[in-house]
């Protein structure tokens, strides 16, 4: 009996032994993944106004254009760090140029979770500015503190971006994320904003993309579109260009944002290229050309439309 | 679910109807002849072939009756049993689980070991073989080198070297084991170092080189006189392994291997013996396709796995009659495995996604074994397991085969039930010995099928997702023998068959395309209805006299899965014969091995036919006594007529090794 109790025991042991440990996610065998620079924590732009200062984060260094910039603005008291509380929190985008200015599609500033100074938003530079006396762009704020009523403009730069060209798969190398397409209907200018995602994984990924077309009132208003359909085809140019469906995503367009929505399937980190094809409700197609067979069958030749994003 | 049971039983039923067919074609090929096999259970005490000392693990392997090799270089082949990959099967060392880290299946456990710290293999055909585990097929448990305690301080040696022409494989080892009475240690090492081989008519297979160092040894103590506890362990490192029917090669495959037991052994108690045993091991394996000219694109492919395990046998013997095992076993492995794509663009970012996304398991099983001799004629083996089989994968796993589950159903963790039953009956009339079995088994998916990610399988180039939903696999299993003995001639009829219900395996998913370069597109793992597999083997040993010795065999496979398409890796008809001579000392044999033509290839799997062939080896030994000491040498010849083949199971279909000569010689200390 005694013999038994001693193996029922061993038994027992074993098990817990062998128990399930706790290094849940640890993948520490392996190698980190691409440099990631979708965090808006790179220090942009930064101006004094009054006792104030107010600081403009992004996920880029300088801006570019064309793209979807996000943004995050701070706002500090410079005599008492601990006054943060911010309201009435808005932007306004503006272009100089010698002979006009205009606007650009954006989207205004709401507060950062758990933080009443810091406030995120996203520009949609539709053109480069290059001279900060006659050629730039402007970001207007506005602000209140306790009774105090902030304005502020912030001068600042779009470079020309360097984007992947079709023809060319060298281009991928140091080129900038295409986050903004632009596209004509009927002679009106369309725009196709990528909206900013905090992190791209390996599995399904929530993206949103906005359409926008130029207002009537040259180029002060960016009216959002709800009547054309975004369909993307995410391929890997530098992978024999393969997808992960053999069919193409189509956004749904959701009345409340204003947004067209999906799940974007990643297969693997890497550059991907997001075909896009533009159509109207009756299926034609406006804008972009679906991926396209080579000679030796293989789908290779994408469509001049695209968003691009790199995990 | 009816008219399946329906079907099961009546293919029992109908089974021994279908053998006496069967045996009629046997006697039509009576003239060949060969080795002794037990299939229906428990082979036990198989113990290392001595017809070619330093042959491979992999070549031992290939002789074993029920046994099949799917071969994708010189070097490190995958064992079959009944036809059944490592997925449903149960493949241990000294009953440990070790589970390969290579997501391609380049590393098989058995490619671990070396035949110089090897005493032999336990194989088990279909559910008896649960000892250690669930299993469909069976199981091969490789049993490592024993020592026993000895009254005077005994010193043994030995060391060993051999050469082999056809890929200038150079081989040197050595062992040694010191006993006394309380204390013995054991050491083993062996060195192979092989170019490319040439097939037949002297053509060089390219990439089909390899470098392999293994060196184990063990220590026990005894305690006192009914208990002992022993430390084992063995380093394995195989470096520079070409797989020439491979896109990749592979740099480094390691593994450490390690164990702790205790043995009680008393004496006049109903207990005989029980073995308790902690272990650790751990692989790494490195693919590697620095060395290819010709690549779509360079890939890291490393993975490891890991695994911690423990088990207690108890063996006992009740009333004489009832010769009893009980197994308690516990284990957790952790697989993991990454692929990174290197662009061919300068400066581009790789590409990265987890093949094996930080899988765990945790296994907690018990297996009862009766072997229950009812009178001098009759006996029973009845064995039962029952385990608990966890799998937890990683939040990134979760995310990234989302992506082909249509739905959000699949959680990070699954728990499944999984076991063995099995019955077997023998009766000894005279000269006659038969027996007839039944047996279950219900196995859990394996890692790959589970959560493999983008595995590409360059035998039918589609890329396998896992699938994490796949309802367990289980088999119903009938099989028979009957044997007839006599000290001159004995020969075996054996058969078994496999209703394999919701039977995993890779189907096309149209609806997703291709990653890989050349890929035909997307398989991911699905339960089909079910498959059928079986094998019919007879074999028999004519002993003309105390000098000459004829044996023989053949066997026939089948499988076919629902949709009657072929099994992949079923092996077409094969036969074996040898002619053995013994003179005191010396000892030779000559023997043919073949396989008749594959038509049947499994098309919708990516198989081709597979032409018939036939290849005569020969070989030789004597022991050569100088001094006190003993020089084993032995030479043969392996394809003499240096044909040029390749077998239903070389994957890719490349070509065997043409004409080999090889020289072994073992100089015992």
């Amino acid at each position: 009996m005694k013999k038994l109790i001693y193996f029922a025991l061993t038994i027992i042991t074993l098990g817990l032994t062998t128990s399930c440990t706790s290094d849940d996610n640890a993948m520490d065998k392996g190698p980190t993944t691409n440099p990631d620079t979708s965090e808006v924590t790179t220090k942009v732009l930064e101006q004094k106004t009054g006792n104030y200062t107010v600081t403009i984060y992004s996920n880029v260094k300088e801006f570019y254009a064309p793209s979807t910039t996000p943004i995050i603005v701070e706002f500090k008291d410079d005599n008492d760090p601990s006054n943060k509380d911010f309201k009435e929190v808005a932007m306004n985008i503006m272009m100089h140029m010698p002979n006009h200015s205009h606007s650009a599609p954006m989207v205004q500033l709401t507060p950062v979770a758990n933080s009443t100074n810091k406030f995120y938003g996203e520009i949609m530079f539709i053109m480069a500015g290059t001279n900060l006396d006659n050629n730039y762009w402007e970001i207007e704020l506005k602000a209140k503190n306790k009774d105090t009523q902030i304005n502020t403009k912030l001068k600042t730069l779009a470079r020309g971006g360097k984007f992947y060209d079709r023809e060319n798969i060298v281009s991928i190398q140091g080129s900038d994320r295409r986050t903004l397409e632009t596209f004509n209907v009927n002679g009106v200018k369309h725009f196709a904003a990528l909206h900013h995602t905090d992190k791209f994984i390996v599995g399904k990924n929530d993206i949103t993309v906005s359409l926008y077309k130029k207002g009537d009132d040259m180029g002060m208003t960016f009216p959002e579109v709800d009547n054309l359909i975004v369909t993307i085809d995410p391929r890997m140019p530098d992978m024999g260009n393969h997808g992960v469906l053999e069919g193409i995503i189509t956004l749904e367009y959701n009345a409340n944002t204003k947004q067209h929505e999906g799940k974007l399937p990643l297969s693997m980190t890497g550059y991907w290229f997001l075909n896009l094809v533009i159509k109207d409700q009756a299926g034609e197609i406006i804008a972009g050309q679906p991926v396209k067979e080579d000679a030796n069958g293989n789908q290779t030749i994408n469509g001049d439309k695209f968003l691009d994003l790199l995990f | 679910m009816i008219s399946k049971h329906y079907y099961i039983t009546s293919l029992l039923l109908t089974f021994p109807l279908f053998s006496i067919a069967q045996g009629n074609i046997v006697d039509t090929l009576q003239n060949k002849a060969l080795e002794e096999v037990v299939v229906t259970y428990a082979s036990k005490n198989k113990s290392l072939n001595e017809k070619q000392p330093l042959a491979s693990v992999d070549d031992y392997l290939a002789q074993q009756e029920s046994v099949t090799l799917v071969r994708r270089g010189a070097y490190a082949w995958e064992p079959m049993i009944n036809n059944m990959a490592i997925e449903r099967t149960r493949q241990t060392i000294d009953g440990m689980q070790i589970f390969h880290a290579c997501t391609d299946k380049m590393d098989p456990i058995t490619s671990y070991v070396e035949v110089n710290n090897l005493e032999g293999m336990d194989i088990t055909s279909g559910s008896q073989g649960s000892m250690f585990g669930a299993t469909l097929g069976g199981s091969i448990d490789l049993r490592t080198r024993k020592l026993s305690f000895t009254e005077e301080k005994t010193w043994k040696g030995q060391v060993q070297t051999g050469v082999e022409s056809i890929n200038k494989q150079k081989i040197i080892g050595g062992n040694f084991d010191y006993t006394t009475k309380k204390f013995y240690v054991s050491g083993s090492i062996m060195y192979r170092d092989a170019d490319n081989y040439k097939a037949g008519r002297g053509k060089e297979i390219q990439y089909s080189q390899f470098r392999k160092l293994n060196a184990s040894g063990f220590i026990g103590y005894a305690i006192n006189p009914t208990n002992r506890i022993e430390a084992a362990v063995i380093y394995d490192k195989a470096t520079d392994v070409g797989y020439p029917a491979l896109p990749m090669d592979v740099g480094l495959a390691e593994a450490i291997i390690t164990s702790v037991k205790h043995v009680y052994t008393p004496k006049n108690s109903w207990i005989d013996n029980w073995e308790t045993k902690l272990y650790y091991n751990t692989i790494t394996h490195r693919m590697d396709d620095t060395n290819r000219p010709d690549v779509a694109m360079r890939m890291d492919m490393p993975g490891w796995s890991d695994t911690y395990g423990a088990y207690s046998t108890l063996s006992a013997t009740l009333k004489d009659k009832h010769h009893i095992s009980i197994n308690a076993n516990t284990y957790y492995n952790k697989s993991l495995a990454e692929m990174t794509m290197i662009s061919n663009t300068p400066g581009a970012t790789g590409m990265f996604a987890y093949t094996w996304p930080n899988v765990k398991t945790n296994y907690g099983g018990l297996t009862i074994k009766d072997h229950w001799q009812i009178d001098d004629k009759n006996s029973l083996m009845l064995s039962g397991t029952l385990g608990i089989n966890f799998n937890h994968v990683s939040e990134k796993g979760v995310n990234q085969l989302s992506i082909f589950l249509n739905d959000d159903t699949f959680k990070q963790n699954k728990t499944r039930t999984v076991g063995n039953l099995a019955m077997n009956y023998e009766r000894f009339v005279d000269t006659w010995l038969y027996g007839i079995g039944v047996g279950y088994g219900n196995r859990a998916p394996s890692v790959s099928e589970g959560y493999g990610y983008y595995l590409f399988n360059s035998g039918d180039k589609y890329d396998y997702i896992g699938n994490p939903n796949l309802k367990n696999e289980s088999s119903y299993e009938g099989n028979f023998f009957i044997k007839y003995a006599t000290p001159a001639f004995s020969s075996k009829l054996s058969g078994s068959i496999f209703y394999l219900d919701n039977y995993i395996i890779g189907v096309i998913d149209p609806v997703y395309n291709a990653m890989t370069y050349g890929g035909l597109g997307l398989k991911k793992y699905e339960n089909i209805d079910y498959a059928i597999q079986g094998s019919l083997d007879w074999n028999f040993t004519y002993n003309i006299d105390s000098n000459w010795k004829v044996t023989g065999g053949l066997t026939y496979s089948y499988g076919e899965d629902s949709n009657k398409n072929t099994l992949p890796f079923i092996s077409p008809l094969a036969y074996r014969t040898a002619i053995d001579y013994k003179y005191y000392a010396f000892k030779t044999q000559l023997s043919l091995k073949g396989n008749a033509v594959k038509n049947n290839a499994a098309e919708a799997y990516g198989e081709v036919k597979t032409p018939a062939y036939a290849i005569l080896d020969w070989n030789a030994h004597y022991d050569f006594a100088i001094k006190t000491h003993t020089l084993n040498v032995g030479i043969g010849i392996e394809n003499i007529f240096d044909t040029y083949y390749s077998t239903y199971s070389d994957w890719n279909k490349i070509p065997n090794p043409g004409r080999n000569f090889f020289v072994n010689l073992s100089y015992k200390l």
